[in-house]
């Protein structure tokens, strides 16, 4: 009788094994050794095929709801029970591990680590949530003029009641799943494509309104640079073809496993200083031309992080691969 | 409805001809007849074996899971493990005013009314015996009258119906695993009164009150809670805390009072004038009591059935207790009320139109026969002990009514008596009762699409006499004009309008009354302006407002009829932009207007070799 042993080391091993010749009288093996054989070519049927054997899946019944070693047509049932209207795993990369996930998943739901994981288990995307509030006008604390970043109160993305979704997927993508799972009913959400670690190389060219900036964030420091793209040549991405009333979706690229020391150092620089560089890569190579060592600062070498870049250098068209570097 | 997961081939043939392949395939048997009577016989009973088996392992795996399971035991089990307590007979409750009075000089302070004062009502030739499950105090005013009133200072008293009982228990050993179970499969696990005595011998009034752990807000290791479970045999059994992390553990020689109420179901809703049973002794004297129903009983409810869990106990762990999303709200909502509730629907208020942030909306479906009053009721007690505690703070909820949308079908089969005995009328009734049965069965509760070739399928396969099918549908919204009174009015409709044609009126209206004269509206053919015209075609008022097709919007203006024919209200009857999907907005419903259904048979003998 054929049987697989697969020893994970995770449960006790259950050797089935053909009891035949035990149960029946002795004088049969004798006898009668032929209809010993066909009983015993009778269980080995019943082990061997997966279409007639009801052997297989009472072996089955032991690990059936273990997320672990259930076979993934009986994942799905678990998949449907846990995840309410979802029928089966089929949306996840990694559904076993989406399953184990479920119950963290919805005690956190209103939080932004419950967006942070429905991205990343449904779409494998990391989110960036901002709260356009933050950016509201007001008066008497705000200045006024297009340096300020301010934004009339409009009843949609700038009010209190807004979430701003930055993700490398269209809205429509994800739309109905991210309000039936984790939105938060009566807030406007919007959706900004990010283009950040989906570009592909030389497919398009940056103007030149190309601005660098440091966000000391609580949650840890961030060199950010925003350049604006030209619309048509990310259609591919943002389903955008025009720009009518800016100058095209902005490419922004951060960087966030920067030392918070690194930070303190740059954060003495001057603003005219600071645009002296074009963006986070023409501040941190060591063969930039851009970087001044006349201002005699202590300059961390980012040299061995630089791999760790978010985008290629070839996204910044700007900075094709004939530019000085 | 159920899926089943079908996991071995459980056909008999087929199991025994791969039995026969697979010893034909064996060396030692290769040479065998197979189909000889005896080898025959004795692969029936392998084969039987094998089927036999198959079966109790299907079985077996289908009721592993929740989507799957068939007892009601195993989804229940499955429910459970998800935290969901399936609902258990519900009492239904009415709502009464209850006071005395006392015409003596001297008049007490204050008087209490005990619990399980009885009230009695009938329906039919049966009784149903309602009672209170609190204390109520009450004051005298100045003629004397003692009007009860809860804590909260309502007048308005609930009572519930049901016959109550008691189970008591002894606690044994506490190193032995303690079972209590409420041998009473129709008691109403929401009336539960648990009480703990010290010893046998203790007065009840000397008794500590447990309560449901899911009312729980802190738990600490005195804190005393039960928690109530439905067992495999559908009976009720009550676990205690274990003294560390659900909270404190009835000691052994204790004895454990339980009082609960077994219910008739909805069989006792809409029970009405209620009167009380006995009289109210005060002070040794006995004093009728006068009872008001304010509010006819209703929430009376069977079991949950298997299809409602299956469907809710995943719903409501994706909520985990909190009211983020809108699918949170519908599912709290209606896993605490569902005894009152046909439907729940929930958006946020960035989808109203138009919107509001901060706010969910809630559509409410009552059943039949749920007050007014009793409405208001639960939707205040929705605010106050669930959207107030578990929502996000700012977040307002607000309710909103259901607004029915009515269909008006028309459906037009080929029919061809040679193939039936069933004559052209009878079947045209038929077809009337199926698409009924259809709108009862698939429509009539929120969200739930109208999809026409689903229809027309099942007309279809209903007679084989039918041939073929079509269907013309209309949407109609209704309102009631003042009379008399030239009023603007807006009816919106929850999907596109056609756009105006040249031949066919898209807006129709029915018959009323402007003076004496006979007419109805609609729109000017080729244009969205909407006149008034009489039954022979002239126009009375050529401008009484537009629609507007993209947003499905109709607006009269200076619209007084004097009265409406055979009707009350005015129907306005569209050609939806897409026949095909009707697809209800929001707090939208759909329903039939069963007045303007129409099944038309057309006689079809499937003859070609004529001329047209």
């Amino acid at each position: 009788m054929a049987h697989k042993l697969e020893d994970k080391d995770r449960r006790a091993l259950d050797f089935h094994r053909s009891q035949v010749r035990e149960n029946l009288p002795e004088y049969f093996m004798e006898d009668y050794p032929t209809f010993v054989k066909f009983l015993e070519a009778y269980y080995d049927f019943m082990d061997s095929d997966g279409a007639s054997s009801f052997d297989t899946e009472i072996g089955n019944l032991n690990s059936i709801r273990d997320i672990s070693e259930t076979p993934t047509k009986y994942l799905d049932q678990v998949i449907a029970e846990l995840g309410s209207s979802i029928k089966n795993g089929d949306l996840f990369v990694d559904p076993r591990f989406s399953a184990r996930r479920f119950g963290d998943f919805y005690r956190t739901k209103g939080s932004e680590r419950a967006i942070q994981e429905f991205f990343r288990a449904f779409f494998q995307s990391e989110v960036e949530i901002e709260y356009p509030k933050g950016n509201i006008f007001i008066v008497g604390e705000d200045r006024i003029g297009a340096e300020s970043l301010r934004y009339i109160q409009d009843y949609r993305k700038y009010q209190l009641y807004s979430i701003l979704l930055k993700v490398g997927l269209g809205v429509r993508t994800y739309r109905e799943l991210y309000k039936k799972f984790v939105h938060p009913a009566g807030f406007y959400f919007e959706g900004e494509v990010s283009v950040v670690g989906l570009a592909e190389n030389n497919f398009f060219y940056l103007n030149d309104s190309t601005d660098l900036y440091i966000e000391d964030e609580d949650v840890g420091a961030k060199l950010v640079t925003e350049v604006f793209a030209e619309a048509a040549l990310l259609s591919s991405i943002t389903g955008i073809t025009d720009s009518i009333d800016g100058d095209g979706p902005i490419v922004r690229s951060i960087r966030t496993d920067i030392d918070r020391n690194y930070i303190n150092l740059y954060q003495t620089l001057t603003i005219e200083e600071l645009n002296r560089y074009f963006d986070i890569k023409s501040l941190v190579s060591p063969n930039s031309p851009k970087f001044d060592d006349s201002a005699n600062i202590a300059r961390p070498d980012f040299a061995s992080e630089y791999d760790n870049f978010r985008f290629d250098q070839n996204v910044f068209g700007r900075y094709n691969t004939d530019s000085a570097y | 409805m159920a899926t089943t997961i079908k996991s071995t081939d459980l056909d008999f043939d087929t199991i025994k001809n791969r039995l026969k392949d697979y010893l034909k395939a064996k060396e030692e048997f290769r040479d065998y007849n197979f189909e000889a009577a005896g080898m025959s016989n004795l692969l029936d009973v392998l084969a039987y074996n094998t089927h036999f088996n198959g079966l109790l392992a299907n079985f077996a795996l289908n009721e592993s899971f929740l989507n799957t399971a068939q007892l009601r035991s195993s989804v229940v089990s499955h429910a459970e493990a998800l935290g969901y307590v399936p609902r258990s007979y519900s009492s239904a409750v009415a709502y009464v005013n209850i006071s005395i009075q006392i015409n003596e000089i001297v008049k007490p302070a204050s008087i209490t009314l005990p619990r399980g004062t009885t009230f009695t009502s009938s329906i039919g030739d049966k009784t149903y015996t309602f009672r209170t499950l609190e204390t109520y105090a009450a004051t005298p005013d100045e003629s004397g009258v003692y009007e009860f009133t809860t804590t909260t200072g309502s007048n308005s008293i609930p009572v519930y119906e049901g016959i109550e009982r008691t189970k008591t228990f002894f606690v044994g050993e506490t190193s032995e695993s303690q079972v209590y179970v409420i041998p009473d499969v129709s008691a109403d696990i929401n009336t539960f009164l648990v009480r703990v005595l010290e010893t046998a011998g203790s007065a009840l009034s000397s008794a500590e009150t447990y309560d449901n752990l899911a009312n729980a807000v802190t738990i600490e290791e005195d804190s005393r809670f039960y928690q109530v479970k439905e067992v495999p045999n559908g009976n009720y059994e009550v676990l205690f805390g274990d003294g560390i992390s659900t909270g404190k553990r009835p000691e052994s020689g204790n004895k454990i009072v339980i009082t609960y109420l077994t219910p008739s179901g909805p069989d006792a809703n809409d029970a009405d004038g209620l009167t009380a049973s006995s009289d109210l002794r005060v002070n040794g004297v006995d004093y009728p009591i006068q009872c008001i129903t304010e509010t006819a009983a209703s929430g009376g409810a069977f079991k949950e059935s298997i299809e409602s869990i299956r469907q809710n106990a995943p719903i409501k762990f994706a909520s985990q207790q909190r009211l983020v999303t809108a699918d949170d709200y519908t599912a709290q909502i209606f896993s605490k009320y569902n005894s009152y509730l046909d439907d729940v629907i929930s958006w946020g208020g960035q989808d109203n139109d138009p919107p509001k942030y901060a706010t969910t909306y809630v559509g409410l479906k009552f059943k039949e026969g749920i007050s007014d009053t009793l409405q208001q009721n639960i939707k205040n007690d929705i605010v106050n002990n669930l959207t107030k505690s578990l929502a996000i703070m700012s977040v307002e909820t607000e309710f909103t009514d259901p607004v029915t949308t009515f269909l008006e079908i028309t459906a037009f089969f080929n029919f061809d008596p040679d193939l039936t005995n069933v004559t052209p009328r009878a079947t045209e009734n038929t077809v009337k009762d199926l698409i009924l049965q259809y709108f009862d069965d698939n429509l009539k509760k929120f969200s739930k699409v109208f999809r026409r070739s689903n229809l027309i399928a099942q007309i279809d396969d209903l007679d084989e006499a039918i041939l073929n099918s079509r269907m013309e549908v209309k949407i109609q919204q209704r309102f009631q004009p003042v009379l008399g009174s030239e009023l603007g009015y807006k009816l919106s409709y929850p999907v596109s309008i056609a756009n105006p044609d040249d031949e066919n009126y898209i807006i129709t209206s029915n018959r009323f009354l402007i003076g004496t004269t006979i007419c109805s509206i609609r729109n000017r053919l080729g244009s969205n302006r909407l006149e008034i015209a009489d039954g022979a075609g002239n126009i009375l008022v050529d401008n009484v407002g537009f629609y507007t097709p993209g947003i499905g919007t109709i607006q009269l203006e200076g619209f007084g009829p004097s009265s409406v024919l055979n009707d009350t209200v005015i129907k306005m009857s569209a050609v939806p932009a897409n026949q095909s999907t009707v697809r209800p907005l929001r707090n939208y419903i759909i329903d039939i207007d069963d007045a303007l259904l129409v099944a038309n048979a057309q006689i079809d003998y499937q003859t070609t070799q004529v001329t047209l």
